[in-house]
């Protein structure tokens, strides 16, 4: 139910409507939750609201934290499960 | 996208795993519960539970106001729907959701009832324009990641001037709704159902924020990490209650760094409180 995705705004249009991206297809969500949106922008939207902006700094940061602690273990040769090739 | 699919990388779940493996003391139990049944869904679909350690446990919660939802109001939902000249709206998981008598919305529309599935609050604004000679109903439910939406749809139909169009609200709270299950008899005492740790819901704290877990991480001494619902984010979140429950400490902690804010979306809360009113009890 409160599952909500992230898309990539690709117009601004009236009255708080934006066009956005959702993995290749393109669709029409509400931004009267949102501040100010802008092209390019990434958005969290829920039931067609977005219901917040996706901060891509952190999740940049989130995605950098993961590369280096999976880069770490590979140099310390650790085994995993599930083993990976 | 890369903000999905980053979050569903196998190698760096592995790697999660092995810090998880290696910091669990094999001397204790972690039981850890996902109050939202997106996380549930999450954990089942890439086999979380099979990548953690015999000793950390996931507790499934209780799932969304979709599934919990009492009765009588599903009912009166059926009622409403049944009557002549009504159209009613809802989101489509709610069409299948059993009411009393083994009805559900889906089988009164079987029946003839004018019921029709919604994917944004929004859309009743075109039914209703549409249809000037029918009353039309919007069956409004969920927590604060769907409230906002119901109450733009309240000013929106307002604006228009729309005089058909009305709210049947069944809103509720996250924070009540948390603590409504702990103090339940028999929750409270932490017998029957063994709980170390939560892992908190994203969506709606991106409403919210994190701040209103503060209050009963304090009360009732146990973590609480809020999580996204990839994989990855659920695995991150359980290597941070595991480290939380081994130096003792019991704070609120947000993985969602991307999404969630301690303050939460301050136009969204804002227009929760213009629109609606705060009742002590749903039932």
């Amino acid at each position: 139910m409160c599952l909500a995705i992230p898309v990539r705004v690709t117009a601004i249009l009236e009255h708080g409507w934006a066009e956005a991206d959702i993995g290749g297809v393109v669709t029409r969500v509400s931004t009267a939750l949102v501040d100010e949106p802008a092209v390019g922008d990434y958005l969290i939207v829920h039931a067609g609201f977005a219901i917040t902006r996706l901060d891509v700094v952190e999740a940049e940061k989130s995605l950098a934290l993961f590369a280096e602690i999976t880069a770490h273990y590979h140099r310390a040769g650790v085994a995993l499960y599930p083993r990976l090739s | 996208m890369r903000y999905i699919h980053g979050f569903r990388d196998g190698a760096a779940a592995a790697v999660i795993a092995a810090r998880i493996a290696a910091s669990v003391d094999p001397a204790r139990e972690y039981h850890l519960m996902e109050f939202c049944g997106g996380h549930t869904h999450a954990i089942f679909r890439y086999g979380v539970q099979n990548l953690l350690p015999r000793n950390v446990r996931l507790v499934h919660g209780p799932g969304c106001p979709v599934c919990v939802l009492a009765t009588p109001r599903l009912d009166a939902a059926i009622a409403l729907a049944g009557r002549a000249n009504v159209t009613l709206l809802s989101y489509g998981d709610m069409l299948r959701v059993p009411a009393s008598k083994r009805r559900s919305l889906l089988k009164a529309r079987a029946r003839g009832a004018d019921v029709r599935m919604v994917y944004s609050a929004l859309e009743t604004l075109d039914v209703a324009a549409a249809n000037p000679d029918r009353e039309i109903i919007f069956f409004a439910i969920g927590f604060e990641t769907t409230t906002p939406a119901t109450a733009h749809l309240i000013l929106e139909a307002q604006r228009l001037g729309l005089k058909n169009l009305s709210v049947y609200c069944n809103h509720v709270l996250t924070p009540a709704a948390i603590q409504s299950i702990l103090d339940a008899p028999g929750t409270r005492q932490w017998d029957n159902v063994r709980i170390d740790g939560f892992i908190g819901p994203s969506h709606v704290s991106a409403v919210i924020g994190s701040r209103p877990y503060e209050a009963f991480a304090a009360e009732h001494r146990k973590p609480v990490v809020i999580a996204g619902f990839e994989p990855l984010d659920v695995m991150q979140a359980v290597d941070m209650l595991v480290r939380q429950l081994n130096e003792g400490r019991a704070c609120i902690e947000n993985q969602f760094t991307r999404g969630v804010t301690r303050d939460g979306n301050r136009t969204a809360q804002a227009l929760m409180a213009e629109v609606f009113e705060l009742r002590p009890e749903f039932e």
